[in-house]
């Protein structure tokens, strides 16, 4: 029976390897499964508190924690594995270590039956709620799976006196250790914390031992701990949410489907219940059998069952082993529901809004379902227990049948089916053989890059022809550039909100404000991928004019020029306040040499010049419009774009010189009103005038082109019918219009289509008609874009029924990529016997004028600024030195801002701390000499190198005394 | 005979209260402060059962069993709503249960 045991255990541990059978070379990989392509660097980005690596730098504390989980992967590598099997050992490893740690939990409580162990750690390991952690490689929940079992065994252990305290002490470094990776989410570590010491109250006669262990794991996980703690009370608020350490608070939409119900049967993904309007799963497409097919309803039931039996029907020597498990279990599935009714409530009321920080919980399927499966694999193992003391070959029978039936009810774990192979954006991976050139080329060019690449095109989530999906860019992924990306987790980040104005650049073809732009994001190169599937626009060729490297379907290009790149450090002496602030980001592209964009509210800084940005009166009523979008209020107004205003307020008189920004300026027949001096390629710039404080506006004419031919219908019929039906010219007053009259035709119904002449998707048009209904159905314009047989938006207007004319006018914004657009004015389809008669008339579509004008105060006197050189580190330590200053000036370090950067200078103390470029550190420096030497340093690194300190201690006190414990027992 | 009778005296006391429950339900009383929901009843008749009917532990635990098979059931039906209202009333069982469970460990004579 025992060898039996080991070798179904065995058997068991290499499930991992079962996923892979079949499929050389691919690696489970993609989405949030983060599987390394350079596991070297991975592990070594782990090693520092910052991360540099994507989008201008982040606070990696919490990352910090998957150092040990991501050593498992780098020791295969470095004894030359590939990565297919690198990333199996590391599957197997963590596999393995959960289902161990389980049996031997099992085996402490079932001593004498090995059967009854197996049985609860396949129950614990093998269950729809592992589904998901092993389909995205969850490092936090792998690690609070494992630790779960391994504490609570060597608690048991230890208040049975079956294990030593200097045993139990060295065994809680080397746990600690193994779990370490519930840091990354440290509401993980909060949940195991909750439940140590529920055991170790419950189990009371450990108690003091408890504490030790306890302090054991927080003292080796203070290398993640200590900067973590020092991140989330520094920046997030006790009823904050996580927003601000990237990510969105969405516990509401993750409960959904947390009823108690689903809850008890491990049913509570998200994604299970996610179905289109054909009624076929979008992610999860083994999730219809758990819902429609009896036997897997029935056996959902019956784990839950045999568990609650437990609690009727058990040895009593396993009293304080069922409260454990009851009140973890009630726990569990309490919390579990999340905001769920009926319980839910409470959790919202209670939790959420008065206990602090309980907002880190923002996944509370995901994090407190542990519980459950620990509470059902120990009481499935207990009620059998005392069965097979009454009959035990029923008890065993029964075991068996519970074994096989759970391994057959999770078949998708078993079998690999949760990396979902049928589907097209499933988790099996086989990377091009141009991914690895691409990384060989990126290693050995890292250090001749002088700054990040920008990847393009800019779709949040990247996906690639050959199947694989990611949120963060590729280039993370297999290796350690510096890359700039749209974040899919951190939409609210300043830097986002540049990189957006990056690629709308780029993807208008404003070339010279793209460059400038990047030029300050210490942008070097950009990354085309011409393999991921995106609507955005193909990258200007203009911009292609200098590639540095082509691997298949990847091209680098150098971008921009090598003037306009700003060094990672520089030093600046003239400061531009950005009025307003919140728009600083397109005012970034109209700086010059050295100058910096500053907060005009900044306490540290004052703005030498100035950079307004003017209201736009077209931009005013569309913003007015989508305000009210939904009312008919909205329509009916007659609009004219024939003039564009601009609005602004000066502060200081002087002389300011208006910039137009000139994208698209061609599709308008614009009077100025002011002095060209010159154009460039994004910009025209007026001459310089002077304004006293005070509003101003500023007025253009436009004279506005109906972009539709003949929808006046003055000059014949220059549309296109949809479908045979009668159409209708009528000549009334000097004045020509259309009448549809549409009796019984439907699918396509009647319609006059246009077609929009010069359509561009980067603007946005005002789409106006006048209109009659005679009688049938209600009147409507349907705006088609389209691209082939592919349609990117089609927007129905249905207009208020008015037996009069009626003017009727609504905006209408395509969707961003290359395309056409058709209006059509439809006769819609009406059962009666006379049908549907509309008499349309001066369709007329124009542009909306969404140009900024800036008013750049342009006398401004600054000296030179200092010359500046600088060594890279490590990712938290930059040093340099600073020669020729001839005054106070500004050295600016272009990572993303945090007050934890510190200047060190044993020559220049006097420097203060202030964001600059909107996203940038930037200190002031006062009083400094000629030449000078300084540090900059993300201070929390030290926290690291602390928790480090504290380990190696801890790791060393532990060893030493099992040494001096083994000794003692000896003599 | 007494004590039967006694018990039998608790039983209508206990039926009467849940009745006068959904009386002040089916009247609205307490509204919209504190509607009288069944699963409020539920909780009610729990905790009255407990201390009138001197339900123990094992009472109510083998109670949220039956109830969690008729909530199989009703899943098997495709009844999901019924399901997961009998859920409810499960967790709220096992939790008075699981109470009970730690009071008589800890305080037993036993």
């Amino acid at each position: 029976m025992k060898l039996l045991t080991k070798i179904i255990l065995i058997g068991l541990c290499l499930i991992p390897v079962i996923w892979f059978v079949g499929k050389p070379g691919i690696l489970i990989d993609g989405s949030d499964t983060n599987f390394p392509l350079d596991p070297a660097g991975w592990f070594s980005r782990r090693l520092y508190v910052w991360n540099t690596v994507s989008n201008a730098g982040a606070d990696f504390s919490a990352s910090t924690a998957g150092t040990v989980f991501h050593l498992i992967q780098v020791l295969p590598t470095l004894l030359g594995f590939s990565l297919q099997v690198t990333e199996i050992i590391s599957l197997v490893f963590w596999f393995s270590a959960i289902l161990l740690s389980a049996f031997f939990l099992f085996k402490t409580v079932f001593p004498d039956k090995p059967w009854l162990s197996l049985l609860s750690a396949s129950i614990y390991a093998i269950n729809p709620y592992m589904f998901n952690t092993w389909e995205n490689a969850k490092v936090s929940n792998i690690a609070l799976v494992l630790a779960l079992p391994l504490f609570v065994n060597l608690v048991i252990r230890l208040n049975q006196k079956k294990t030593s305290l200097g045993k139990g002490l060295l065994l809680s470094v080397l746990f600690g250790l193994l779990i370490s990776g519930f840091g990354i989410n440290p509401a993980y570590f909060l949940v195991f914390a909750i439940v140590f010491w529920l055991s170790a109250l419950v189990f009371y006669k450990s108690l003091w031992k408890s504490v030790l262990v306890f302090g054991i794991v927080l003292a080796v996980n203070s290398f993640w701990i200590l900067p973590t703690a020092r991140f989330v009370f520094g920046n997030i608020g006790p009823f904050g949410g996580l927003e601000k350490i990237g990510y969105t608070n969405w516990i509401d939409s993750l409960s959904q489907n947390t009823s108690l119900f689903n809850v008890l049967r491990l049913q509570g993904a998200w994604d299970w219940y996610a179905f289109d309007s054909s009624g076929t799963p979008t992610y999860i497409p083994y999730a219809v059998n758990y819902f429609y097919r009896a036997p897997f309803i029935v056996f959902s039931l019956i784990i839950p069952t045999i568990a609650f039996l437990a609690f009727v029907l058990h040895d009593k020597k396993h009293r304080s082993l069922i409260l454990f498990l009851g009140l973890i279990l009630l726990l569990g599935a309490f919390m579990s529901a999340g905001t769920h009714p009926p319980t839910g409530v409470i959790f919202k009321w209670l939790l959420v809004k008065r206990l602090p920080f309980f907002s880190l919980f923002r996944s509370p399927w995901y994090i407190f379902t542990p519980l459950i499966i620990l509470a059902y694999s120990g009481l499935t193992a207990i009620f059998l227990e005392k069965l097979s003391l009454k009959k035990a070959k029923i008890a065993l029978l029964v075991s068996g049948i519970v074994f096989v039936g759970n391994l057959v009810y999770c078949y998708p774990l078993i079998t690999g089916k949760i990396f979902r192979p049928a589907m097209a954006d499933n988790f099996y991976i086989r990377f091009p053989s141009y991914v690895f050139e691409a990384q060989k080329w990126l290693k050995s060019a890292q250090q001749p890059l002088p700054g990040r690449i920008l990847s393009y095109p800019p779709d949040e989530i990247e996906r690639f022809g050959w199947g694989y999906n990611g949120i963060d860019s590729i280039l993370s992924l297999l290796s350690s550039v510096d890359v700039l990306f749209s974040p899919l987790n951190a939409p609210e980040f300043t830097t986002a909100s540049i990189l957006k104005e990056v690629y709308h650049y780029l993807g208008n073809g404003d070339v010279e404000a793209a460059e400038n732009l990047a030029g300050r994001m210490n942008i070097a190169a950009i990354f085309e991928k011409n393999d991921q599937n995106s609507l955005f626009f193909k990258l200007p060729e203009v911009v292609k004019k200098k590639k540095l490297a082509e691997f298949g379907p990847w091209s680098f290009y150098s971008f921009p020029i090598e003037a306009k790149i700003k060094p990672r450090i520089y030093s600046s002496s003239v400061t531009v306040s950005a009025f307003p602030y919140v728009f600083a980001g397109k005012m970034l592209p109209l700086l010059s040499g050295e100058e910096i964009l500053v907060n005009p509210n900044d306490s540290i800084i004052k703005g030498d010049g100035q950079i307004i940005l003017a209201q736009n009166s077209q931009v005013n009523e569309l913003a007015k419009y989508e305000r009210i979008a939904d009312t008919t209020d909205s329509r009916i107004v007659d609009r004219k774009l024939d003039e564009v205003k601009f609005i602004f307020k000066i502060k200081d008189q002087g002389s300011y010189q208006p910039i137009l920004e000139r994208s698209k300026l061609d599709k308008f027949d614009i009077d100025f009103n002011l002095e060209v001096e010159k154009y460039t390629q994004s910009y025209v710039y007026f001459k310089p005038q002077d304004f006293e404080p005070g509003e101003h506006i500023l007025t253009m004419r436009i004279r506005q082109k109906n972009l539709v031919d003949g929808g006046s219908f003055e000059s014949g019929e220059k549309f296109k019918r949809m479908n045979d039906s009668v159409y209708k010219f009528i000549y009334e007053n000097g004045n020509t219009f259309l009448e549809i009259t549409n009796k019984d035709k439907s699918a396509p119904e009647p319609a006059a289509s246009f077609m929009v002449n010069e359509f561009d998707p980067a603007l946005t048009y005002l789409i106006k008609i006048k209109y009659k209904r005679i009688f049938g159905n209600i009147p409507q314009l349907d705006a088609i874009q389209s691209k082939g047989d592919v349609t990117y938006q089609n927007i129905v207007e249905r207009f208020p029924i008015i037996p009069e004319w009626q003017n009727y006018g609504f905006f209408f914004k395509p969707v961003f990529t290359d395309s056409i657009l058709k209006v059509n004015l439809v006769a819609p389809f009406i059962s009666t016997s006379f049908g549907t008669r509309i008499q349309y008339d001066d369709l007329e579509v124009y542009p909306l004028f969404d140009n900024n004008l800036f008013l750049v105060k342009s006398d401004i006197n600054f000296s030179a600024s200092p010359q500046v050189e600088f060594k890279k580190i490590s990712p938290v330590l930059y040093e340099g030195s600073v020669k020729g200053v001839k005054g106070n000036h500004m050295v600016v370090f272009s990572e993303n801002y945090s007050p934890a950067w510190v200047w060190q200078s044993a020559q220049v103390k006097n420097a203060r701390h202030f964001t600059a470029n909107l996203y940038a550190n930037a200190w002031y420096i006062e009083g400094a000499p000629q030449n000078y030497k300084f540090k900059l340093y993300y201070w929390p690194q030290s926290l690291r190198y602390l928790g480090l300190l504290i380990l190696i201690v801890t790791i060393s006190s532990a060893l030493f005394f099992w040494i001096y414990e083994k000794r003692l027992r000896k003599s | 005979m007494k004590k039967g009778l006694e018990k039998a005296d608790k039983w209508v006391v206990f039926n009467v209260l849940i009745m006068l429950a959904f009386l002040l339900r089916s009247a609205g009383y307490f509204a919209p402060y504190l509607p009288i929901t069944v699963n409020m009843i539920v909780i009610f008749a729990l905790c009255l059962s407990v201390y009138l009917l001197k339900a123990n532990s094992r009472t109510l635990l083998i109670f949220s069993i039956l109830l969690w098979l008729f909530a199989g059931i009703l899943a098997v039906l495709k009844i999901p709503v019924w399901a997961e209202r009998t859920a409810i009333y499960v967790f709220e069982s096992l939790v008075l249960g699981v109470i009970l469970l730690t009071w008589e460990t800890m305080f037993s004579k036993q």
